[in-house]
């Protein structure tokens, strides 16, 4: 495993960041970290990066315990976040001039096909460039020395449609051997790429399989009754957010086999069915879906 | 072969000297203008004043010592360098920012080592190194011993390394200074609570109005064995220090450490050494 984690645990004053993780990521793999704002992603990721200590639990990052990396396994990270501080007074040019020594593996063509395929001009300033400009450049400099694991923070967060695209297409373009962890909530983008998916809510790990599985076992189903329905009935809590329209219930289900299983457990619990559909989710919905249902748990 | 071996075998050297040298040519270009004014201003300090009496004989070289402007000069040229050192000394800390884990360079493959090496050649070349050369220079006007020309820069250089230390425990230059000026209060209590608990001693075993010396070795203040032990510590705290901010992240027991040490041995060089 690049990453593996056990337990890990996070607390800010009594508020519980992260509360006993066991995240494992494969090499090769592409995890899509997701969950709503606050679900403790980012302290996860600053977590594995040695960023922030746990308060207990532990993590180990390319083999290595996180709270003891050192520069032998920086040198072979790429870590984007968007929240990340550039040295403000320095050109594009300098910076990654200054970058270019602290790598033996960096390689001068990634950074001058990723600079031009991002259109970051030499001369300009770090503190002058808008986010989205910023957020490229952080990029920029993350893969150049070809890391073995990525980590991306939130890397499409604020950027427009036009630059998500490119900034996913230089990232593609670039990491096809590296294994790659990144939150993000712009799942459309994300989802052509994710070979994982692992869904936080309020710093507890709820879901963590790859994308096949989550995609064959989530359904959006809509089920029409006929004659009088049991609206009452006590429903699977594997069925998220049911919610009755007249005759007909809609739901997302977490544990779908096949239609024929389904519809015997809803005539069995409803009643007779008029109509079944069982729609495949795309990791936007399925989120959506999941966040839904767990603010829903939080607030009874 | 697996990432993890891979890792495992290319071992990487505890300093690069191109990495040492990439951080300082980046810190220049970041404090480029306050490095060169500090290099002039240090160079020139130490090649025209040394005592308060060149500032006299300035003004009577210029003929205008009637002016009694000796103070005011004393005031610039004497009282603005460590205070303007301190504040470069912030400002270089605060280039590669160890308090807040947004900044760049903390996931970059940058040892402890390298990060201090280029900090301390920066402080050599930008404030050490003009000094010397500027007193150089003076110590042949004036027709003084050359050796003369280096004393006190290893205590220079250790005083910008204390303060560049106490900077990386903080965030900001502005929360820098209010530290520093906090750790003068601190050392100024701890003294203060040494000097009350021989009193307090002092009263209970003579009785009151009478003011007995308790110190219990007061031959040993300023002894060389003390000093050396004092320094040796100095050293292995900030390495402890520095170990725990940059390579553990615990910022907090960071600075508890290092300014407890000062704080303790405050208290124990008055309450021990130091005369009544």
């Amino acid at each position: 495993m690049i990453i593996e984690t056990q337990n890990l645990t996070k607390k800010f004053g009594k508020h519980d960041a992260v509360s006993g993780i066991s995240l494992s990521v494969p090499e090769g793999a592409t995890v899509a970290l997701i969950g709503a704002n606050g679900a403790g992603k980012t302290t996860t990721l600053r977590m594995l990066m040695n960023l922030l200590a746990a308060d207990a639990g532990e993590a180990r990052v390319l083999g290595v315990d996180s709270r003891r990396l050192t520069a032998r396994e920086y040198s072979r990270i790429g870590y984007v976040s968007e929240n990340q501080r550039l040295p403000p007074s320095l050109t594009t040019e300098q910076f990654f001039a200054y970058l270019r020594p602290l790598y033996s593996t960096w390689d001068r063509t990634v950074e001058d096909d990723i600079r031009r395929r991002f259109e970051l001009q030499p001369g300009q300033k770090l503190a002058h460039l808008s986010h989205g400009m910023q957020m490229k450049v952080c990029l920029a400099a993350a893969l150049p020395h070809r890391p073995a694991l990525l980590v991306l923070d939130e890397p499409l967060s604020g950027l427009d449609v036009l630059v998500r695209d490119e900034v996913m297409g230089g990232l593609l373009a670039h990491s096809d051997e590296t294994t790659v962890l990144l939150s993000s909530h712009e799942l459309a983008e994300i989802e052509s790429c994710a070979t994982h998916v692992a869904f936080m809510d309020k710093g507890r790990l709820v879901i963590h399989e790859s994308v096949e599985d989550v995609a064959a076992r989530f359904r959006e189903v809509t089920a029409g009754f006929a004659g009088d329905p049991k609206v009452s009935a006590r429903l699977p809590e594997k069925w998220l957010t049911p919610e009755w329209n007249g005759r007909t219930l809609r739901f997302t289900t977490t544990a779908y086999t096949d239609d024929e299983e389904l519809s015997r457990m809803l005539a069995s619990l409803v009643g007779p069915l008029a109509h079944l559909s069982t729609d495949p989710m795309s990791l936007r919905d399925t989120s959506k879906a999941l966040i839904r249902a767990y603010r829903k748990d939080a607030a009874r | 072969m697996t990432v993890q071996s891979r890792a495992c075998e290319t071992a990487e050297p505890l300093m690069r000297w191109q990495a040492v040298a990439s951080i300082i040519r980046k810190d220049l270009h970041l404090l480029g203008l306050y490095a060169l004014a500090g290099a002039i201003w240090m160079f020139a300090m130490s090649a025209l004043f040394h005592t308060y009496t060149d500032f006299s004989a300035l003004m009577a070289s210029l003929g205008i010592s009637g002016l009694g402007l000796d103070s005011y000069l004393f005031a610039v040229f004497g009282i603005g360098p460590p205070v303007a050192l301190t504040l470069f000394v912030i400002l270089l800390a605060q280039t590669n920012v160890a308090s807040d884990t947004r900044h760049d360079w903390l996931i970059r493959p940058i040892t402890p080592l390298e990060l201090v090496a280029s900090k301390m050649v920066t402080l050599f070349c930008v404030i050490v190194a003009p000094m010397i050369a500027g007193n150089v220079i003076y110590m042949m006007v004036n027709a003084a011993p050359l050796e003369e020309a280096f004393a006190f820069f290893l205590l220079i250089l250790t005083c910008c390394a204390l303060v560049l230390l106490l900077s990386w425990l903080v965030s900001t230059p502005f929360r820098a200074v209010l530290v520093l000026l906090g750790v003068f209060v601190l050392l100024g209590v701890a003294g203060a609570l040494a000097g009350a608990i021989k009193v307090a001693v002092g009263i209970a075993v003579a009785g009151a109005g009478e003011r007995p010396d308790l110190t219990p070795f007061p031959n040993l203040d300023e002894n060389w064995i003390v000093e050396l032990v004092a320094g040796i510590g100095l050293y292995v705290v900030s390495g402890i220090t520095l170990w725990l901010l940059l390579a553990r992240r615990k910022r907090v027991a960071a600075s508890w450490l290092f300014v407890g040490y000062f704080a303790a041995q405050m208290f124990l060089r008055n309450l021990l050494f130091s005369p009544l």
